[in-house]
């Protein structure tokens, strides 16, 4: 049993780093990014440890943390993009459609698979929030100095993160469908998902980085 | 690898472009801000540069008509007082007349100069106030006939834009008054559906305009040039040897 992956060394490398940078933080949302790492840290390790001491399936507990994680990011993304004039209406439109589909397949699978159409659909919205994002910056008379602005590489690694997972997911559910092995597609699967979750994390804990200097 | 894994990588890239182009446009906002704050800080020293050579050149006028004008007059005043003979009464009444007289002019030309001394005033008035003062006292040298034709009542205010317009003017006249050795100076201007149109025309020995463009001969012509397209006019200044010269400033508003 190895606690030690690549997606929970990358996780735990950026709490350690958000939780330093982001100590003395008076935003709200920067304040408490640290507190939800420590939630994704914490289901990683669980989920590794339900995986290989009980030997069941860990979907249930991934299904539990959707919430969790759809709530935080959207708040991240509306907080930025609230900067540029988005009402908050759109969020609370937004977290109401998501509970309803999350309910709904949730109860529709007894709790005990992960909500898969509710993370295509999430992962959509996040990668539009995040083009809306860039829109609204290039669009924006101001000059930002992006290679050291924190918000800038938080939604860079949630579009990369989300795009690319929702692109390989939808890719790959098509092709499971042709004749070729299974071995292979999961093997690339499961080393591009962490691939991704390098470069969520790496660009979170730059963010941090960012932010931290900015206000120093 | 494969096909499947180089088709994956692939689609990850695409974001990745995005995040470029991102960065690049963002790069170029940042040109496009320092190419506009240089512009405008090149604009506002102009401007600045304007106002003192206005300064100056009022300040040269000034020296002028004290060392011609009220000098001259002065220097009548103490030799008609050195020669009164206190007793022939007749002729030194006569004297002292002319005296009280040449004092009197005295006073006026003084009176003149220093309403020339508040160049700034004379600016904030207008451009058309301006320029009507500078004409004023040229033809009171009475060394050149003005021709002054048409107004620009109608012109909106423009402080900034103004100025320059009248160093341009002042530049090109001072041009006609040291070199060309003209009789007649022709000004017209128009304002006329939002484009301003200012003329200088004289008879005088006129030059080539492009060998003075070359050989730069100290007659800010390039000056004339490059103010009249910072605010955004077109400056033509035509001459040949034994023609007079014509400067023509266009500015639309």
């Amino acid at each position: 049993m190895s606690y030690l992956t690549v997606s929970t060394v990358a996780e735990w490398s950026c709490f350690c780093i958000a939780f330093f940078c982001l100590r003395t933080d008076k935003d709200p949302l920067w304040k408490w990014f640290p507190a939800y790492l420590l939630i994704v840290c914490l289901v990683e390790t669980t989920g590794i440890y339900i995986r290989t001491t009980w030997h069941v399936t860990n979907a249930p507990l991934y299904n539990l943390y959707l919430p969790i994680e759809c709530i935080f990011v959207s708040s991240f993304l509306f907080h930025q993009l609230r900067n540029f004039g988005l009402k908050r209406t759109w969020l609370y439109a937004w977290l109401t459609l998501f509970t309803g589909l999350y309910l709904t397949e949730s109860i529709s699978n007894n709790w005990e698979r992960y909500s898969r159409q509710v993370v295509v659909l999430m992962s959509v919205i996040f990668v539009l929030a995040a083009l809306y994002y860039f829109y609204l910056v290039l669009r924006s008379e101001q000059y930002i100095r992006l290679g050291g602005h924190g918000p800038f590489w938080w939604v860079s690694g949630v579009l990369m993160f989300y795009f690319g997972g929702v692109v390989t997911y939808i890719f790959f559910t098509y092709l499971l469908q042709a004749p070729a092995s299974d071995s292979i597609q999961y093997s690339v699967r499961y080393i591009i998902f962490k691939v991704l979750n390098v470069i969520l994390y790496g660009s979170w804990a730059y963010a941090c980085i960012c932010r931290y200097r900015q206000l120093k | 690898m494969p096909l499947i894994a180089w088709v994956s990588v692939l689609f990850l890239i695409a974001p990745g472009f995005l995040l470029v182009y991102v960065s690049t446009y963002n790069n170029r906002k940042r040109r496009h801000i320092e190419e506009k704050e240089h512009l405008q800080q090149t604009f506002r020293h102009e401007l600045l540069q304007s106002q003192m050579e206005v300064q100056e050149q009022t300040l040269k006028t000034i020296g002028n008509d004290l060392h011609d004008n009220i000098n001259q007059l002065l220097g009548l005043v103490v030799i008609t007082l050195s020669a009164i003979d206190l007793d022939d009464r007749k002729k030194a009444e006569g004297k002292i007349n002319a005296v009280d007289s040449l004092v009197r002019r005295s006073i006026q030309e003084i009176r003149a100069l220093s309403r020339l001394m508040h160049g700034e005033e004379l600016i904030s008035k207008g451009l058309p106030h301006a320029i009507a003062f500078e004409l004023e006292w040229l033809e009171k040298a009475g060394r050149h006939r003005i021709i002054y034709k048409g107004n620009l009542a109608a012109m909106p205010s423009m402080p900034e834009q103004e100025l320059i317009i009248f160093r341009i003017f002042q530049e090109a006249l001072h041009n006609m008054i040291r070199h060309a050795q003209a009789t007649i100076i022709t000004v017209e201007q128009s304002y006329e559906q939002g484009q301003l149109r200012l003329s200088l025309l004289d008879n005088g020995v006129g030059f080539d305009v492009n060998t003075a463009l070359a050989q730069k001969t100290g007659m800010g012509l390039s000056g004339i040039f490059r103010r009249a397209a910072m605010i955004g006019g077109v400056a033509d200044i035509t001459s040949a040897p034994g023609q007079g010269t014509a400067v023509t400033i266009t500015l639309s508003i």
